[in-house]
């Protein structure tokens, strides 16, 4: 009797505690600056944000690049046009291999010292001393930064490389009268950043940054008086955050949106196309190095189902030119077939007059008795593409292509495309702001993604030519052939588009980047357009 | 034996991480899934710095650097030191976990006292399924069901997250309060999801020990109720309790993994999962290295406490 009451009691004054706390703690929307509501947002699934605003480390805290730090230019990757942060204008002369930028006249960093060309070639500077630094591979490319006055930079390249441009544009620009006391920027724990951008750093903790508004941004005093990054580890509790108002913006896949989260006026979403999701075949492989095996897997597949399994429907099919579309639409090659054509009885024939015959497994095999089974290989947990590779392996089985499921943990899956150890896998496009970079890596025989280790001399050929000029016609002469090499060569077959993730909500603030007004990609994690977004907004009255 | 295990544990640490494929950096370039250009994977690897030296040699600068106390940067949160992302982290989970294991023990352990004694009676015959099933469910399913419930829908709770982060940190009263509120579900779930074992362990313990002779001579001769059930009966009852007290406390560190996640708590759970997605070897070996210290430390504590309990433990000592 005495354990019982002993228990009650204590339940009792529990359950008394935590009304007194609930009661305590009502408001879990957070305190008005200047009656002007915080903007809430959550800079994508990043789990506990690391107290540390160093530009030149791969894990600084979201917002570095963009609310603090800032690069010379960002050029728009959804719609067009280039966006100035510290850099004004520039032009090309010197045959295209001198690039002068004239910088802000009116930028200062946060604590108080002007902004000068001294600040720019200082921070390219460091990063060729720091090769750890160039995150950008600069100095492979340039071979000099110097200051021309004040408010003047010129950099001499190496060689003609026009599309170099957005490397140098996306460098993040640091005080030199600071960063030269810090040694090696790489190993730098920066707390208390000085910067440029719009935003201060007033608080932070492993679950929310806060920032405020710095009055003297020399775009211009920040609409969004004070902003709350906030971390979530998984999609589920962010998108219940999104769901309650809790968030007025995230980037993240949420199924059945239209039921979740834009079930009201104030939820919106735009999901832009941001590169193309590729089956890459491995053409090491003796079988898929073969034409007609990737022409019959290309007819093969419908990916509008695909599409719809894997994304919910977000995404489109990807298109045969390989371009982003409807980003791309410009430089469209009209000769292109428009979209894929799903024919598995068209699929089954190319086989067959390619001389495979099916076996007695239901497989096609050649003449030697090689069986048409792969291996596709995907990371489990990366649940839109995994559940992708298991439809993909469904509908190649319908015609005679045995297709396996092959997981691989994230670090091995790089190590593997890197290394060209795969048959199938699915993966990303390196895309830019023009289709010359998502081609440049997946085609180029010396191109960086180019794991399926494609080599064409035309290819390379026109890229090469695309890279050495600034004329806008010969650029689309070079793009319609790298289109039609794609489309008929077929390197790797694209599936459909990867997205920027993005949802919203106009509750408390409005002018958000739209499909009719697309200044910049709208997403709130690629670093740093969402400064570009925080200056578009205006606060609900 | 307390260092030899220590030593294996340490050893096991170093070992496994390094079984796992690929390198940080490779798993921080797939994080970006293309928007990272090749010079920033390579930036990458000079950063993390990468030794190539031979394993025995790693091996000999691991065991000195741990002696030394030193536990190297965190790959994930370059440059952080990974003793501050423990330090940051570490409370979190102890406060938490900590608190609701203890609950759970003595409420369980109460509650098996008062059911064994009243055997049969309404709350031995529904509390022991219930219980059981609560506790048969995954805790993280029962998390997420209470997110779902008590935090989105009828918003009794907050959702996720250690504290409301509007409120400035430190020792100020709204803080404190707002600390216990948000460990409010995530306490409930790891309470429900142990407290089942610790009753009915507790209640099968006594129905045994009130089957001997001597409590039913005590009780002959009149003992007071409190003094026969509690003196008598759970004080012998109780020494399994405390073998699986220990095991529970050992492992308070790193049972609760799935709970700090669905709750995106800031504890140490999640940092541990952070850190093996991200192959972040120094902190995977740091959380590693805790857990493994606080399953010894446990088990040292309960020995010695058992020795105080037991009196047979002693003599046994004694004689031996």
């Amino acid at each position: 009797m005495l354990a019982n009451k002993r228990l009650w009691g204590w339940l009792a004054s529990g359950v008394g505690a935590a009304a007194a706390v609930t009661a305590a703690v009502v408001s879990p929307v957070s305190a008005a600056t200047e009656n002007q509501p915080v903007l809430q947002m959550a800079p994508g699934v990043t789990g506990n944000f690391t107290d540390n605003f160093n530009p030149f480390s791969g894990s600084a805290a979201p917002g570095t690049n963009g609310f603090i730090y800032q690069p010379l230019f960002f050029i728009n990757n959804v719609g067009s046009g280039t966006y100035d942060f510290l850099g004004k204008s520039y032009k090309w002369s010197n045959g295209d291999k001198t690039l002068t930028v004239n910088l802000q006249q009116k930028a200062v960093w946060t604590d108080g010292v002007p902004f000068t060309s001294a600040d720019v070639v200082y921070t390219f500077d460091l990063i060729k001393k720091y090769p750890a630094a160039d995150t950008q591979g600069i100095w492979s490319t340039i071979s000099s930064v110097k200051a021309a006055g004040k408010y003047q930079v010129v950099f001499q390249f190496k060689k003609v490389d026009t599309a170099f441009l957005q490397n140098i544009f996306s460098q993040d620009i640091v005080p030199q009268h600071v960063w030269s006391k810090l040694g090696d920027p790489t190993k730098a724990n920066i707390t208390q950043p000085v910067g440029t951008g719009p935003y201060t750093v007033s608080s932070f903790s492993s679950q929310a940054i806060k920032l405020t508004a710095n009055p003297k941004y020399y775009l211009g005093n920040p609409p969004v008086k004070a902003i709350q990054m906030n971390s979530y580890n998984s999609n589920d509790d962010e998108t219940l955050a999104l769901a309650k108002n809790q968030l007025d913006w995230a980037g993240i896949f949420i199924p059945n949106i239209q039921k979740v989260y834009a079930n009201t006026p104030e939820h919106k979403y735009w999901f832009p196309p941001s590169n193309v999701t590729m089956l890459y075949t491995n053409l090491k492989d003796p079988l898929l190095s073969q034409l007609p095996v990737r022409e019959a897997i290309s007819y093969g597949l419908d990916r509008t189902a695909l599409a719809k399994t894997a994304e919910d429907g977000y995404v489109a099919a990807a298109s045969p030119s390989g371009l982003i579309l409807p980003n791309n639409n410009s430089w469209l090659d009209p000769s292109v077939p428009k979209s894929f054509t799903y024919n598995q009885q068209k699929a089954i024939s190319i086989l067959q007059q390619a001389g495979f015959k099916k076996d007695s497994n239901g497989i096609f095999a050649n003449s030697k008795g090689q069986e048409l089974a792969f291996k596709l290989m995907v990371v489990p947990g990366w649940s839109d593409w995994d559940s992708a590779a298991s439809l993909i392996a469904t509908q190649l089985a319908k015609i005679g292509i045995k297709v396996t499921v092959d997981g691989e943990q994230d670090s091995a899956y790089t190590a593997d495309l890197n290394n060209r150890n795969f048959q199938m896998a699915i993966s990303w496009t390196d895309a830019g702001p023009n289709p010359y970079y998502l081609f440049d890596n997946f085609v180029d025989s010396k191109g960086f993604w180019n794991v399926e280790g494609f080599k064409s001399p035309t290819v390379d050929a026109a890229l090469n030519d695309f890279a050495s000029t600034t004329s806008m016609a010969k650029q689309k002469k070079d793009m319609y052939t790298l289109e039609k090499t794609v489309a008929t060569q077929l390197p790797s077959i694209p599936l459909f588009y990867a997205v920027h993730w993005n949802e919203y909500s106009t509750k408390n603030f409005t002018g958000w980047p739209t499909a009719s007004n697309p200044y910049t990609q709208p997403d709130p994690y690629e670093w740093p357009s969402p400064a570009i977004v925080v200056m578009h907004l205006k606060p609900v009255q | 034996m307390f260092w030899l295990a220590l030593w294996a544990a340490v050893t096991i640490n170093f070992g496994l991480p390094r079984l796992m494929p690929g390198n940080p950096a490779e798993a921080m370039f797939s994080k970006y899934k293309g928007t990272m250009s090749p010079a920033g994977l390579h930036a990458l690897e000079l950063q993390f710095g990468f030794s190539n030296k031979p394993l025995y040699q790693q091996y000999g600068d691991y065991l000195w650097s741990l002696v030394t106390g030193h536990l190297g940067l965190s790959f994930s949160n370059y440059p952080t030191p990974v003793a501050e992302i423990i330090r940051q982290s570490l409370p979190w989970t102890i406060g938490l976990v900590g608190a609701a294991t203890i609950l759970s023990v003595l409420a369980g352990t109460a509650m098996g006292i008062y059911i064994s004694w009243k055997r049969g009676g309404i709350l031995d015959t529904i509390l022991p399924p219930i219980t059981m099933f609560l506790q048969a469910v995954p805790y993280f399913w029962v998390a997420m069901l209470f997110v779902y419930f008590f935090g989105f829908r009828w918003s009794w709770f907050p959702m996720n997250h250690g504290y409301d982060s509007s409120l400035t940190t430190g020792w100020n009263g709204p803080f404190v309060a707002s600390v216990l509120y948000h460990a409010a579900l995530p306490g409930l779930t790891i309470f429900i999801g142990s407290f089942s074992g610790w009753m009915i362990g507790m209640r099968n313990n006594m129905i045994n020990t009130l089957g001997e002779d001597y409590i039913v001579f005590a009780e002959a001769k009149g003992v007071s109720t409190a003094r026969l059930m509690f003196m008598y009966a759970a004080r012998n009852a109780i020494l399994p309790q405390v073998t699986g007290f220990a095991i529970a406390i050992g492992n308070v560190v790193s049972g609760s993994i799935l709970t700090e996640i669905v709750f995106s708590y800031p504890g140490i759970g999640n940092q541990l999962n952070n850190a093996v997605m991200n192959d972040d070897y120094p902190l995977i070996q740091a959380c590693f290295l805790i857990i493994a210290i606080s399953v010894l430390l446990a088990n040292f504590i309960v020995d010695l406490l058992y020795a105080r309990l037991d009196p047979r433990v002693r003599t046994g000592e004694a004689t031996a």
